[in-house]
């Protein structure tokens, strides 16, 4: 992400559109990448864009700079989603779509298809395996790439609960892709 | 180390590339002589690169256009809500001033006229040329003179 410049961020605050169009096209790309991987649908995945990107708008205003834009907006967002996926599961709706998922990620080539290959599609389905407090950590490490301090200061948890909440998410993943492979191999 | 805080390192600082020198030679060195630790390694290693290959995805583009559309509606209401609350609270104020108006100017002349009677009255004790001072207990009346001049004298 390209750093915002401050008079762009000072103008959206103000309420200038084009000036949230901006900062929106910086950021949308990792908003929606790990809405879509928290909740496992496009649907859903698009609803919490539209609630991160409302809630960033109205709370451009108060926003005071002690972190990053970066971390302000992945922290809107992780918590958006994992209150979402709370609510999701309360009311029993469960719309995972995993083929809707990797379909939307891989392009429309068959050679692009062929090159997803199966391991990404079935890491990308036992995330759902874990828990969202988990998957959330493991996104962001991956597939977004960020470090343990900025996860910690996204997420608002300490250094050694992104470490074991890690620890515990790979030890998760790896015995259910374990059951997977003795699934295939009977 | 045993082995099981070697997984866990290997499961985090090690695979993430935030471990320190010193203790990325220590799990190095147990690697190479514990198969059980070097197999859960190649596992981590096989499972990262998996998510090498889940790709960002870019939102659809009306995504844009319906933010924009909930932006300008919301600021469009508050502008709304702003005005509207102004223009009623003009309008709450206006119509009732009046009958109150009224009334405050009504109760102000009676004051004014009441003041004037009482300052009157007592202009038209002070210049008479009889003036009568008494004193009424019960039934006892005590004439104290014409004037205060010929009392005092």
């Amino acid at each position: 992400m390209k750093d915002i410049p401050e008079e762009i961020l000072m103008s959206a605050a103000e309420g200038n559109i084009d000036a949230f169009e901006r900062i929106y096209k910086e950021t949308s790309g990792f908003v929606y990448s790990v809405s879509l991987r928290m909740c496992r649908n496009q649907a859903d995945a698009e609803e919490i864009t539209q609630d991160v990107f409302m809630k960033a708008y109205r709370g451009l205003k108060k926003f005071n700079r002690s972190s990053s834009l970066k971390t302000w907006i992945y922290r809107i967002t992780v918590n958006t989603a994992l209150n979402h996926c709370r609510t999701t599961r309360a009311s029993g709706r469960n719309r995972v779509h995993t083929d809707d998922i990797d379909s939307a990620a891989s392009d429309t080539s068959a050679v692009e298809s062929a090159r997803h290959s199966d391991r990404g599609v079935i890491l990308s389905g036992l995330l759902e395996k874990l828990s969202p407090e988990y998957r959330a950590c493991l996104v962001l490490r991956e597939i977004e790439g960020l470090s343990y301090r900025e996860i910690a200061e996204g997420l608002r948890i300490p250094v050694n609960t992104v470490r074991s909440r890690l620890v515990r998410a790979r030890a998760t993943l790896l015995r259910e892709a374990r059951k997977e492979v003795s699934r295939d191999e009977l | 180390m045993n082995c099981e805080k070697i997984q866990r390192w290997l499961a985090s600082d090690y695979l993430d590339g935030e471990i320190d020198g010193r203790r990325k030679h220590m799990i190095s060195e147990h690697l190479a002589r514990c198969s059980a630790c070097s197999a859960v390694e190649q596992e981590l290693l096989a499972q990262k690169a998996g998510f090498k290959e889940i790709r960002r995805v870019q939102p659809p583009e009306h995504l844009w256009k319906n933010i924009r559309e909930a932006v300008v509606n919301e600021r469009l209401e508050e502008e709304h809500a702003r005005t509207g609350f102004l223009a009623r609270l003009k309008q709450a104020f206006r119509p009732k001033l009046v009958p109150v108006y009224s009334f405050a100017g009504m109760i102000l002349i009676l004051a004014v006229a009441v003041f004037m009677a009482g300052k009157t009255r007592y202009l038209d004790q002070a210049n008479g040329d009889s003036v009568e001072y008494s004193l009424q207990q019960e039934n006892l009346i005590y004439d104290l003179g014409t004037s205060v001049e010929e009392y005092f004298l």
